[in-house]
């Protein structure tokens, strides 16, 4: 195997590993999730995170060359356009395959488990569509637009146009009609975004678009915006601040272009009959899900962007304390998590969409209820108002989470991209080990925790611990695997550093 | 004027300067009441570091070469004597000097080479002579 | 603070990657208004030590102190005082020229406009241009333009030449000395790390030659220059055994012979001239040429 093949392969080996990872939480989902926030979180991990993923895995391909710089490389070398392409394209291929393998695997599995009826061909079609799908829009979108983030969003987005317009005009046909063409369309659209991609490579140029960001057009009347051209003021904080926000321009960009399909979603669903197909209704009542991808994409971008342009180590050169200028990235990002992952959703869909409340808001309330007392969480259930306003807490939690974990990974990345799979990795432990910890133990257990102490100084301690080791990796110029070790041992010494002489205390 | 800095002379830059432009000031290719370039422009053209021509002038003027006129800039003094006799021959020694050693390389004997010089001392003063009937 | 204290002063400072020393007990002392250069090879610890006067590395070892303070206890107190312009210039990419220079501009209390406007006008950098579509050249302009305006007491210079034009190479040395160095004569301290020495030759006071993480040679310039020596020498026939004691460096190419002398060229032309050359030519090296001559002298010192 030559060194071009093995260097492909290493530079998918990451996503592809995490895809297939994720093919797991199949074997414990629950088909149309019954109200509790474990199904209902198994739902996410089994659609909405797996898809990201192996979005993220076609990305890769192109992707992290052009994140990496090393574009201009691969095409400056003597190796034949239609060899790099075979590669690559053979590569991607059989890792989606193998992916998608292991997906429905997992699916029927759990289906057999469960002891449900194997609609295998449902199934397939979804898998092999959504695969083809991914496969295209991956490719042509990281050459056309040879900027990551944005090629992310518009190969979910543009079928998902698709699926709209289909919605609109077709919902009222047989469903077996409505699958039908809508793998065809879909199977055409991936036909020829295949075709755009190979044409897109093969006339590349090392041209960069807007400089590897999406920029935003020149606002000229924002009066607040404008700054005195003769007079130049001392004005840090207001100078990173307004820096901060501009750095995510590719998000609001991407945000923008969700709200309108949102709102063509909200249209199709009011102004459709979608009685006859129950998978399309679905689909639409949960697109909202999407949102929660952007405290995703605004927290990976906050450390790792400005490594990638490399412009840390001048900021970590002006005379500003280096803690201000960590706060305010740190609100940034998280600010934009609650706008971009809770405001807008909810803003759109009203808070029919708090958790559990398409589902039967009752069932989840109590189911919720169930799961936090079976931890002994009488605390909680005393505190009364709390329980009101839980689902809303529990949603901004997730945001703000998905958001502080994807900021912690990019503290930890090059770029991006490399913070991308991390990201979510990183919000799928979290959100294992809360549920862990929330569950009840054992007798033998006992002795070592309570319920509500797990929480009491679990969660601010790791959440301490995360924003202290962000604060040291957000001063390191340079991303290194040395860094991810010390981050590793330094996140160890400090769980044992507290847990150690509190079961002490508690033992005694 | 034109200056030019040898960084293999071994001798220190600001010296260098000075000998440049007290020979300016000999050979009248500068004249009393002309003004000497501002130090800044001429560090800048030199790639010279400021402080280098700053010393300079300040040497220059200690030894009453030049003079600062606030608000004009640098001139060279009214009644700065030019070089002596001995220094302005010594000056010339070391031009005759480099013939000498050309003409032994170029195995010029000293016949010719005495020869050589009356001849071109004599066109010299020819075209001074011509000159001076023209105008 | 007194006049006497050094603006930048180093010592013993060591820093190691993985196995190797970057910096291995490096020492030097910069006093306040020089131009002091800082030569090496690639790899030889330059930016290293750069990174730790400005706190973006913690020494392992050794004493780091910038205007008499320390850069980690004290880093905005000394990081106001200071510019920095780096090997690898980075701006935001969507900025223009004149966002960047105001984005910069806000850190600072002190921004000298005229300063901005003049160098603006002489790269002749078109202020609107979004910092992307800027060139090598001109990205190394800009970072300089943001260094100089807020007239800063120490002006840091980390390889800033490589990779530039002649034309922009030349302005470039000009600006630091006309637009920052003529500022304030006395409280102007420029600290250059490069290679490409014989461009700052002019500028530069005093320098130290870095290799392998340590110091090899600290000296002023114009002493540096009068020390080292390059003797010529041409013989009628080829000379069998010239035993030339304490030279730095012979070598011989049939009947010429090139002598490297360090402080003693008195001593080794007398002892040339007693072979009775042909030809013997002296001159002083370059500090381009000391630089090169610098494994010898590492060689020398060993």
């Amino acid at each position: 195997m030559n060194a071009f093949v093995k260097k492909e392969i290493r530079l998918l080996m990451p996503s592809f590993l995490i895809c297939c990872a994720l093919a797991l939480p199949n074997l414990a989902f629950r088909f149309h999730p019954d109200g509790s926030l474990m199904g209902w979180w198994w739902f996410m991990m089994a659609f909405v995170f797996s898809g990201a993923m192996a979005v993220m895995l076609a990305l890769n391909s192109f992707g992290a060359e052009v994140s990496a710089g090393t574009f201009c490389n691969l095409l400056a070398q003597p190796i034949s356009r239609q060899q790099i392409w075979d590669t690559k394209i053979s590569l991607l291929a059989a890792a989606l395959f193998i992916v998608g393998v292991c997906w429905s695997g997992c699916g029927i599995a759990r289906l057999m488990m469960l002891g449900r009826e194997l609609n295998l061909l449902d199934l397939f079609s979804g898998v092999i569509t959504f695969g083809l799908v991914v496969f295209s829009g991956g490719l042509w979108a990281v050459l056309l637009l040879r900027q990551v983030a944005a090629a992310f969003w518009f190969t979910l987005l543009v079928p998902g146009v698709i699926l709209v317009i289909l919605a609109a005009f077709f919902a009222d046909q047989s469903p077996e009609f409505f699958t039908g063409l809508t793998v065809s369309v879909l199977g055409l659209y991936s036909l020829a975004g295949f075709f755009f991609a190979r044409w897109l490579f093969f006339r590349a140029q090392d041209v960069q678009w807007s400089g590897g960001t999406i920029v935003m057009p020149e606002m000229r009347d924002m009066a607040w915006f404008k700054s005195a051209s003769a007079m130049r003021s001392w004005r840090p904080r207001a100078a990173l601040w307004r820096k901060e926000f501009m750095l995510h321009q590719s998000q609001f960009v991407m945000a923008f272009v969700l709200l309108v399909l949102h709102l063509g979603v909200l249209g199709v669903r009011h102004f459709c009959d979608l009685s006859h197909s129950r998978d399309l209704k679905f689909t639409l009542e949960i697109f909202w899900g999407l949102w929660f991808v952007m405290p995703l994409l605004v927290g990976c971008a906050a450390v790792a962007e400005e490594r990638k342009i490399g412009t840390l180590e001048g900021q970590l050169c002006l005379p500003v304390k280096r803690r201000t200028q960590f706060a305010i990235k740190f609100f940034v990002a998280l600010f934009l998590s609650l706008l971009l992952g809770v405001a807008m959703p909810l803003l759109l869909e009203g808070t029919r969409i708090l958790p559990g409340v398409p589902f039967g808001s009752a069932t989840l309330q109590k189911g919720l209820t169930n799961a936090l007392t079976s931890a002994q969480f009488d605390f909680w259930v005393a505190i009364g108002i709390l329980n009101g306003y839980l689902p809303l807490l529990a949603f901004i939690g997730i945001a703000l989470l998905i958001g502080g974990v994807a900021f912690y990974a990019s503290s930890l990345a090059r770029n991006t991209l490399q913070s991308l799979a991390p990201a979510v990795l990183g919000t799928l432990l979290m959100v294992f080990l809360l549920f862990a910890a929330a569950m009840p133990w054992g007798r033998e257990l006992e002795f070592l925790w309570r319920g509500p102490l797990a929480y009491f100084i679990g969660v601010p301690l790791v959440l301490l611990t995360l924003v202290a080791l962000a604060y040291w990796n957000f001063q390191q110029v340079k991303a290194s695997a040395q860094m991810g070790w010390r981050n590793v041992l330094a996140f160890v010494l400090a769980v044992l550093k507290t847990s150690i002489p509190l079961t002490m205390f508690f033992i005694a | 004027m034109v200056f030019k800095i040898d960084f293999k002379s071994g001798k220190p830059v600001y010296l260098q300067l000075v000998d440049q432009i007290r020979y300016a000031a000999a050979s009248a290719m500068l004249r009393t009441g002309e003004p000497l370039p501002s130090i800044r422009p001429l560090a800048e053209e030199l790639r010279v570091n400021r402080n280098t021509v700053a010393k300079a002038y300040a040497e220059l003027e200690s030894q009453g070469v030049i003079e600062t006129i606030p608000g004009k800039g640098c001139f060279l003094k009214e009644n700065s004597s030019p070089f002596t006799k001995p220094v302005r021959q010594k000056l010339l020694l070391a031009e005759v000097d480099e013939a000498v050693v050309m003409a032994h390389h170029l195995q010029v004997d000293r016949e010719t080479f005495l020869a050589l010089v009356k001849e071109r001392l004599d066109h010299f003063e020819r075209k001074v002579k011509e000159k001076s009937n023209n105008d | 603070m007194n006049n006497d204290s050094p603006i930048i002063e180093i010592d013993n400072l060591t820093r190691r990657y993985g196995k190797t020393d970057a910096v291995n007990g490096l020492s030097l002392k910069v006093q306040a208004g020089k131009c002091y250069g800082f030569f090496g090879r690639n790899g030889a610890g330059k930016t290293t030590t750069i990174k730790c006067l400005l706190n973006l590395l913690r020494p392992d070892s050794g004493m780091t102190r910038v205007f008499g303070l320390d850069p980690r206890k004290n880093e905005v107190a000394v990081k106001s005082r200071l510019a920095y312009v780096p090997d690898m210039v980075a701006f935001y990419p969507w900025m223009t020229v004149r966002e960047t220079l105001e984005y910069f501009a806000s850190f600072r209390k002190h921004w000298n406009c005229d300063i901005e406007n003049d160098l603006l006008s002489r790269f002749q950098l078109d202020d609107r241009k979004k910092t992307t579509s800027l060139s090598k050249g001109q990205r190394t302009q800009l970072a300089l333009i943001s260094a100089i305006c807020p007239e800063p007491e120490l002006l840091v210079l980390d390889e800033p030449t490589s990779g530039l034009d002649p034309i922009v190479r030349r302005e470039f040395i000009e600006t630091v000395i006309g637009a920052y160095q003529s500022g304030d004569p006395g409280r102007r301290t420029v600290f250059v790390s490069t290679h490409l020495i014989s461009e700052f030759e002019g500028l530069i006071d005093e320098f130290t030659i870095i290799e392998q993480g340590r110091e090899l040679l600290t000296m002023e310039a114009d002493a540096a220059r009068e020390r080292f020596r390059k003797i010529n020498a041409r013989f009628a026939i080829a000379p069998a055994q010239l035993a030339l004691t304490g030279a730095l460096n012979v070598k011989q190419n049939g009947r010429e012979v090139e002598v490297l002398a360090n402080g003693n060229s008195e001593q080794l032309l007398a002892e040339l001239k007693s072979r009775a050359p042909e030809e013997l030519r002296c001159e002083s090296l370059s500090l381009e040429e000391i630089f090169v001559a610098s494994d010898i002298l590492k060689k020398a010192k060993t």
